[in-house]
Order: C-alpha cells, then structure tokens, then sequence
C-alpha cells in the first residue's frame, strides 16, 4: 500500500527558542551550584576561588534561566496563577517552587560569601539547601520534558542524564577558562563528563524503547535532526579531543576559549536538537513541522537577547563584587 | 472510670486536633486531576463513519466560524490521502476529519500546572481560558494534535464537542454542518442512542486513533483502514507540501 498524504496541517512549534535557552542556563546554574557546594564542604586550597568563581556563574545563569522561561510563557503576567492553583502531580509548576527558592538562597550565599559573614556551619548548611534546589531543578526539566510519551523521542529517562552531563561538561569549560591553576583537572573532568555523555547518548540511541525506536526513525538521509546529530557528534569527537590533549599540556588561553565557546555549542545545540528538533517531528502526519527561525522576540532576538542578558549581568555582578571588596578590603 | 483533669484534658487536646482535620478530609486533597462540571449522567463521544465522509472541508468551515478561531488554527480539519496498492494502478481517496478525541485517559490533562484544562464529568475535555497560562505543555502532551495556541487569546484552544450549543440543546456545529451525516454525536450513557446502537452494531469495525497511547479515545471511527491508526511518518509520503503553509502569529 503506497500512502500519500495530500492534504494535513502542520503543527506550529509552541515551545519556543526562550525555552532551550533556559533549559541551558539553569543546567548550567545547577551545575555550578553543586560544584560550589562541594567546594564549600571539602576542604582544598583551591576551595575558595574555586566556590567563588561556581558562585558568580550559578547567580548570573540563575537569574537569566528563570527570565528566558517567563517569555516562554504565552500569558507571561499569569505567572501568578502557579501558586493560586498548585497542582503536584505535573512536573512543570515544580519549577515555580523550586525557581525562586534556589535563586534566593543562591543570592543569600553569594552575599554572605563575599561579605564575609556567617560562620562556617551556616554557610555550610545554606549550600547544602541551595544544592537540594538544584537537584530539584534538574530533576523537575529532565522529568517535564520526558514524560511526554506523545513525543517519543522526549520520552526516555536518559534525557534528564544527558541534559545534566551536557550541562555540567559546559560548566566545567567555563571554569577551565576562570581558573587557569586548575584547567588541567577541570579539563580531565570535561573529558569524563563528554564521555559519559556519549555513553549516555549511545544507549538512548539503541535503547529497546519507543524513544530509541523514534530516534533511530530520524537517522534517515535528508532529515533535519540527522543534520542535528551529526553536528552534534562532531562537536563532541572535537571538545573531547581538545580536552584530553589540553589536559596534558598547559593550554594557552585561546585553546581554553575555543574549548569553551564549543562545548557550550554543544550543550545549547542538545537542547536546541531535542526541544526544536523534537516539535519538528510530526505526531500523526507524513508532513513534517515546518520551522524557520524567526528574527523577532520570539527567535534570534530571544536568543541574542538571553546571551546579552547573561553578559550585562555578569559585568554588573562583577562590578559590585570589585566595590564591594573595595569598600571592605578585609571582606 | 476515673480520669485525672490532666489526661481528660489530653484526651480532649487529641480529639481536639484530630477534628482540625476533618474540614482538611471533607475538602478533599486531590493528588490528581478530577472532574468538575457537565453531567455524569451522560457521556459523550462522536462516530466518524468515514463512509459517508466526502472531504468537503464543511466541518472545518462551520467550527471556524462558531468558534471564531483565528486564520490559520482549526478545532478540527479532513485530513486527505491518496492512497494506491502495490500491484494495481487504481487510485483511491481516504478522507480522515481529525479533531480533540475527549479521551477517557486524557494525557493533556494532568501535565496542566494550573489546572486550566479539565475533563468535565460528561467526558467534555475543556480549557478555562482565563486560567490557562499559556505554556503549551497540553499541546505537547496530546498525541493527537488536537490542541493548539490560540494567537488572539494567547492561550490553549482545542475542539470542546460545541459543549455551550450541546447545553443549548443544538448540535455541535461540525456535525450540524456536515453534508454526509458522517459526525455522529451522542450519550454513550443512553442505549437508545444513535452513537450507542451504531458502536454495538459496529463493534468489530470500530477503530480510534493511536490505541497504543493508552489514552482511551472517545472519537470512534468508522471504516478506517488499520494502516491509518498508527502515525503515518516513515510509512507516507507527503505531497503538496509545499502548499501547506503556515501563519505563525
């Protein structure tokens, strides 16, 4: 029987570029903060700057992440509306729990940190629950996305492992450029990180599961997520090359930056593949979801603006952070 | 039995708690969506009798203009196929009107994080617009495409069987409108109806769209090949694709 489908309506994509960006800043965010809460509970030389540099990431992604997902919102003024009707059995209101908690206890710990109050048990105990947020956090985008079984590919539970690890291998490359001391163990720890990624992505790929079944359905020649994947794996044989070759030399700054800029790539272009690529894939028609990305608010701009968020947050964080050790010179 | 002041007044301290809670009990604390409003006394369901289906498109017409949705998104459409066997030349139609399935086991409904769309006791599948937040997560969830974003209200629409016209004693205005009389709607909670008596009448034949999802549909077709059950990606070849377009604002 040779079927052919003449007339069908596409379904537009209603999962918009504002969510790849937040699914990528607040991996990173709660990447960070688990690092940093590490830092703070093991006792090293390299602790301090080591929690200090975890810190001002998981506070400039932190606030951006939960921005980025605002616009996602259709109604964004009804934000409101999670907390007048609480429902605990979807993953998504679990975020709105779980977002503004871990930024204020974020923001309490950066403060306290760099004004030097509260003793040693506090601190202690406040990243322990800063790091119980972001637990939640990652458990709670891993979980929303896959428990959609009406999109196959999303439903797997290798999908929240490889947005965490995706996440942590671009943490750990940014802080391979901020701490050049220890840009070799952070680079060995990229290099484990990519690997257990691919390990991850491997065993989602041939998985005996509907979502395995649906993404080997998309390794066809001409298909638009193959493109995905194939970029992907490129990008995942280079940064895995140039951190266990960078991991036994000392890496020059720029090897560091392009180490970086392309594990970052990788880890926003994941996202990009499994939450665009995977609306693009039909649920009934033969007609695959067309989607160009549009240059407006709710495409490029969405994208470049997030970035540029990210950026002028960081210089006026880092800002304060040089007038305040200014005005305390013994904070 | 005698009792000190000091354990009467325990006593009366752990009565005392334990009816604290009894408004908490006659509340009831819902750990997962529940039905509100419509009738359990009905239950209702539409028959596609796909033989009596001619692809006119008057369906699609009538519930874009009950229900104003904007240009470009439909509640329901006719789905059109050509279909030909391997060993033959002759070429058939197969018409397939697709629209919200009212399932018994509805995935978009639990995913909702503010309880903005909610099955109605008669089976009714509906979304309070002024609730909704318009985060898509329903569309996403249902398998059927049935759901959308709605651009002049920024919020999820999708088919609701025309309950305000089945309140008003009227016909949802699909099945109102369609030429061949192939939308049938009815009380599967009243044997007498003409839903009820052609589902057991057709019991064998009746077939519902992607079974396997476990979500239970409520729109039953009638003569369906079993090739169109399951999604038609990797197994159909689109054409005229490049006609199919879409506005996205």
């Amino acid at each position: 029987m040779i079927i052919t489908e003449m007339l069908a309506q596409p379904q537009p994509i209603t999962w918009l570029p504002w969510a790849v960006q937040y699914f990528f800043f607040i991996g990173i965010a709660a990447c960070a903060v688990l690092l940093a809460c590490a830092a703070r509970w093991l006792r090293h030389r390299h602790s301090e700057q080591f929690e200090r540099v975890c810190l001002f990431i998981a506070l400039t992604c932190g606030i951006t992440a939960p921005l980025a997902l605002t616009a996602d919102l259709h109604q964004t003024a009804r934000f409101w509306h999670f907390y007048a009707w609480p429902t605990p059995w979807s993953w998504m209101p679990w975020g709105a729990l779980f977002l503004p908690i871990f930024t204020l206890l974020l923001g309490l710990w950066f403060l306290l940190f760099h004004l030097r109050k509260g003793n040693t048990r506090l601190l202690r105990a406040l990243a322990l629950a800063t790091a119980l947020t972001a637990i939640g956090l990652l458990l709670y985008t891993g979980r929303e996305v896959s428990v959609v079984r009406a999109r196959p590919v999303w439903f797997s539970y290798w999908l929240p492992v490889a947005m965490f690890l995706s996440a942590m291998s671009a943490l750990l490359a940014m802080l391979g450029l901020a701490l050049r001391d220890l840009a070799r163990r952070l680079l060995q720890g990229q290099a484990v990180t990519l690997v257990l990624l691919g390990a991850v992505m491997l065993a989602w790929y041939l998985g005996n599961t509907l979502s395995g079944e649906a993404l080997r359905q998309q390794w066809r020649p001409g298909g638009e997520i193959r493109l995905y994947l194939n970029a992907l794996i490129l990008l995942w044989a280079v940064t895995l090359t140039m951190s266990l070759y960078a991991s036994r030399h000392r890496p020059s700054l720029f090897i560091m930056l392009a180490n970086m800029l392309l594990v970052a790539i990788l880890c926003w272009m994941l996202r990009w593949t499994v939450l665009i690529g995977g609306q693009i894939i039909p649920k009934y028609n033969a007609l695959t979801n067309d989607y160009s990305l549009p240059m407006g608010t709710d495409g490029l701009l969405a994208i470049i603006g997030t970035f540029g968020l990210w950026l002028a947050l960081s210089i006026v964080l880092g800002e304060c952070v040089t007038w305040l050790s200014r005005r305390y010179p013994h904070a | 039995m005698d009792i000190s002041k000091r354990q009467f007044l325990q006593q009366l301290g752990v009565v005392t708690a334990g009816a604290a809670l009894i408004p908490l009990a006659e509340a009831g604390i819902a750990f997962g969506p529940e039905r509100h409003e419509g009738s359990d006394r009905h239950r209702y369901a539409m028959l596609i009798d796909l033989r009596r289906c001619i692809g006119c498109q008057s369906c699609t017409v009538s519930c874009t203009i009950e229900n104003q949705t904007p240009q470009g998104a439909f509640r329901t459409t006719v789905n059109q196929y050509q279909v030909r066997l391997a060993d033959s030349e002759a070429v058939t139609n197969v018409l397939l009107p697709r629209l919200c399935n009212h399932c018994d086991n509805p995935p978009c409904v639990p995913v909702c994080p503010v309880q903005a769309t909610f099955q109605r006791k008669d089976g009714i599948v509906v979304i309070d617009n002024t609730r909704c937040v318009g985060c898509a997560y329903c569309v996403q969830a249902c398998p059927y495409d049935a759901r959308f974003i709605n651009h002049a209200t920024q919020t999820a629409d999708k088919c609701t069987f025309c309950a305000h016209r089945l309140e008003a004693g009227l016909l949802p205005a699909c099945v109102e409108s369609c030429v061949g009389g192939a939308r049938i709607i009815g009380d599967l909670k009243d044997p007498r109806s003409t839903l009820s008596r052609m589902l057991a009448t057709h019991r064998d034949d009746i077939k519902v769209l992607k079974p396997e999802n476990n979500t239970r549909p409520h729109v039953f077709y009638l003569g369906l090949d079993e090739a169109f059950v399951s999604p038609l990606q990797g197994r159909a070849q689109p054409a005229l694709w490049q006609e199919v377009e879409y506005d996205h604002y």
